[in-house]
């Protein structure tokens, strides 16, 4: 799916009208979502959709983006001044004509040169948040971590010529942070456009991945916890090494599969710490000498009318 | 701002701001989603999302913001209904939900 310009993305005509805009979305969305779609890259490509969308549904964004096309847009034109500083920037690099700019320029302000009204008010606008998942691991969020992120944004050179920026982020994860944490980096969103504009913030949302058949809910840490037929039945306590240490656990006579041990507290450090939650999963060993056969016959034996199918 | 090898800035956060659950009010949602206060008031009146009423004040949980984004987002962009956005918004926490187990017990 590459396409030129956000009206391709969506399959529409320069001319498609509002009801058009939403029925190709949601007729791509459907297609596309990472939750229903089976292709690899189907989250690229729900992204682009929502990105087209997002300008085109919005009647103010449509017709800036209409004037000052695409390049100049996804460049980070949203203004009059943006539009100047952009002029600069293709006269330079000579990629488009005096005429063509002269034709935007007139659609734009008006043939007299002036600002239409209302221009003056849409020139600054405030940056936007930008929200982002940020994946650490559980032992990460156990003892905190640095994590380096890389933001592409749009921005502008000592000379006025706009530009793509790469910014990269070392960011301190201190210990502690819970599965769906918010984290926000104050001033570290999209730059406004205008002068004094604010920039937005960052916001990251904080995954913990699982790892090794261990998840990590809330501040919650859920664990597998094997043991024998014998433990299970007459009880035992067994060391268990969890991401906070090993601790030893009481494993209670007549502890069944699936039953949940909690350890209060050694779950995700905090104000609140979590709790881990072993789920017991009863491990059989195989009879393969006479020997051992021969134990699970005595015990089939010692229980004659235990029959688990009833 | 310190310059990597590559020549792209670098900078350093030391102290990020953690958001502890149940400290966001209806601004904070109302700013994180795009939307106004009123909605996102109606929103807890409808029992869509939740919040804990403090002195009269709503808190809300930061996973609250995930759910309120995402209704926002399908009210918006499907025109849906407040309480069919909610059920799809429910839907899709199952799915993942649903995921995660699937993938644990493949790890078996």
């Amino acid at each position: 799916m590459d396409h030129n310009d956000y009206y391709s993305t969506l399959g529409l005509s320069r001319n498609a009208t509002q009801d058009d805009i939403k029925k190709a979305y949601r007729k791509l969305a459907r297609k596309y979502h990472p939750d229903v779609s089976q292709d690899a890259d189907a989250g690229a490509k729900m992204a682009k959709i929502n990105e087209a969308h997002d300008v085109l549904s919005d009647p103010e964004k449509r017709s800036v983006y209409d004037q000052v096309g695409h390049q100049a847009w996804v460049q980070g034109v949203r203004s009059a001044d943006d539009l100047k500083a952009h002029r600069h920037w293709q006269h330079q690099a000579s990629s488009a004509s005096d005429e063509d700019l002269g034709h935007i320029f007139e659609e734009f302000f008006g043939r007299s040169g002036s600002r239409p009204r209302g221009a003056r008010g849409r020139a600054v606008w405030p940056g936007q948040d930008i929200h982002a998942d940020l994946s650490i691991s559980i032992e990460d969020a156990y003892k905190g971590t640095t994590r380096t992120i890389q933001l592409k944004s749009a921005g502008v050179t000592p000379d006025g010529r706009l530009t793509d920026q790469v910014r990269t982020l070392e960011v301190k994860i201190p210990a502690g942070v819970a599965q769906g944490q918010l984290i926000r980096l104050a001033g570290q969103g999209e730059p406004g456009f205008g002068e004094g504009a604010p920039k937005g913030d960052l916001y990251l949302k904080i995954h913990i991945e699982p790892k090794d058949r261990m998840q990590v809910q809330g501040r919650d840490l859920l664990m597998p916890l094997a043991i024998t037929p014998w433990e299970a039945a007459i009880g035992a306590q067994v060391q268990v090494n969890t991401p906070a240490g090993p601790v030893q656990v009481n494993v209670p006579a007549g502890t069944i599969a699936r039953r949940k041990l909690r350890l209060r507290g050694k779950g995700i450090p905090g104000k609140t710490p979590g709790d881990i939650l072993l789920e017991v999963e009863i491990a059989v060993p195989s009879a393969v000498t006479e020997e051992q056969k021969a134990a699970w016959q005595a015990l089939a034996k010692a229980y004659p009318g235990f029959n688990p199918r009833f | 701002m310190p310059q990597r090898n590559d020549g792209i800035p670098r900078t350093i956060i030391e102290h990020v701001e953690i958001i502890e659950d149940n400290s966001l009010c209806t601004h904070d949602i109302a700013r994180l989603c795009n939307v106004s206060p009123q909605w996102v008031i109606e929103h807890v009146e409808q029992d869509i999302l939740h919040a804990q009423n403090r002195d009269g004040t709503y808190y809300f949980s930061t996973a609250m913001v995930w759910r309120a984004r995402t209704i926002a987002d399908l009210e918006d962009k499907f025109d849906a209904d407040p309480q069919l956005a909610a059920l799809v918004a429910d839907l899709t926490e199952e799915l993942h939900l649903l995921r995660n187990r699937l993938s644990r017990i493949d790890d078996k």
